[in-house]
């Protein structure tokens, strides 16, 4: 047995003495084999609206049953869940939860989807991939929200069993990865376009966040990235910052500058963009890129008025991207 | 359905905020302790 071992899952390739965790806080050397100490031990368990995640071109108003462990592979400093993703997972009260279990509750309480989130699915890769595979046989959806940053063999492992994934896009410059999240903004970027290739939905979410990733030339770079490679029909969600974490000293992102940051993105192409964590803004809502009308009215994560029919826009017919219904 | 755990998406809503209060522990417990029971992961190798 090797007394060191090489951990595969991310770009971090966390080497560990006998007895020591990766970065991730979840991954340990034991017996010189590379352990996974979060199978089935989620200490989140939710049941919540699809649109949360946010998904808002999957399977609309319905619920996702949501399980995250404790850890992460990234630090962001204005990190949200903090208090489960920069955690081991001795610190957190964990739920005994055996994929089984996990899906005979999501049925029960009568979701369509799992909704692997919270903390970072990617750390606990394994009880993700065996609950999907079950969830899959009983024909519940798969989602990933995530921060991407996963190596590709693993990422091409994983594609045929996610249906759908939003994936934080946190800024645009590598240099922003590293000051913020310690991570690189290149392996999200080939994540990404994996998912795409592999026939994964994504839609992707900036925390737009004062005075570091607000610029008019970052949004406009990021948005330019989103058209040129993905097309303009992924959607893109900005989302409003609130002090968390190690940033309490910023203010929450003016409305204002995501009002802007929703503009530059319909300016530069992008036929789905999105402003979350502000209910009633005009950008909650889906317009049709072509005749401009209004299609989903949306006030926090509920729809007030839905004009796609089949699919389609029900002015001009045209298809409007994403999974509306199972079984497209 | 809720267990232990305060999550704050990066969509809160203030409309609907999702609550799950967690208990974190205030003395770390040790694997055992924790009830974790480690399993072998995927994606790895021996480094000689």
């Amino acid at each position: 047995m090797a007394n060191v071992v090489e951990c595969l899952l991310c770009k971090r390739k966390c080497r560990l003495m006998e007895g020591q965790r990766g970065d991730c806080r979840v991954r340990i050397n034991l017996d010189g084999k590379l352990q996974t100490l979060v199978y089935g031990k989620p200490c989140a368990v939710h049941v919540d609206p699809i649109e949360k995640k946010p998904l808002f071109h999957v399977l609309p108003q319905s619920n996702s049953f949501s399980i995250a462990t404790a850890g992460c592979n990234l630090h962001c400093k204005f990190c949200q869940n903090w208090q489960i993703s920069q955690r081991a997972p001795e610190e957190t009260e964990n739920d005994d939860l055996p994929p089984q279990e996990v899906v005979r509750r999501a049925i029960q309480y009568g979701c369509q989807s799992i909704a692997y989130t919270y903390s970072d699915p990617i750390i606990f890769y394994e009880y993700m991939m065996d609950t999907a595979k079950l969830a899959r046989q009983h024909k519940l959806f798969n989602l990933m929200i995530t921060a991407g940053y996963i190596e590709q063999d693993p990422l091409l492992e994983l594609c045929p069993y996610i249906d759908a994934a939003n994936v934080d896009l946190k800024g645009i410059t590598e240099e922003y990865y590293k000051n913020m999240c310690s991570a690189e903004l290149q392996p999200v970027l080939d994540a990404i376009v994996t998912m795409r290739r592999q026939g994964v939905w994504v839609e992707l979410t900036t925390l737009v966040v004062p005075t570091w990733n607000d610029s008019e030339e970052d949004i406009r770079k990021l948005c330019r990235w989103v058209v040129d490679t993905l097309g303009p029909d992924v959607p893109l969600h900005f989302s409003r910052f609130w002090p968390m974490h190690q940033l309490k000293n910023l203010p929450p992102t003016p409305i204002p500058t995501l009002t802007r940051s929703w503009e530059i993105a319909r300016q530069e192409g992008i036929h789905h963009t999105y402003v979350g964590n502000v209910p009633g803004h005009d950008g909650n809502n889906t317009f049709c890129p072509v005749d401009k009308k209004l299609l989903v009215r949306r006030v926090g994560y509920n729809i007030l008025e839905n004009n796609i029919v089949d699919g389609r826009c029900k002015f001009c017919q045209i298809k409007i991207p994403g999974i509306w219904q199972k079984g497209e | 359905m809720m267990i232990s755990g305060v999550i704050y998406e990066n969509t809160l809503s203030v409309l609907m905020p999702s609550e799950i209060i967690i208990d974190v522990a205030k003395v770390r417990k040790t694997i055992d302790e924790a009830n974790l029971v480690p399993q072998e992961a995927r994606y790895w190798q021996g480094v000689p």
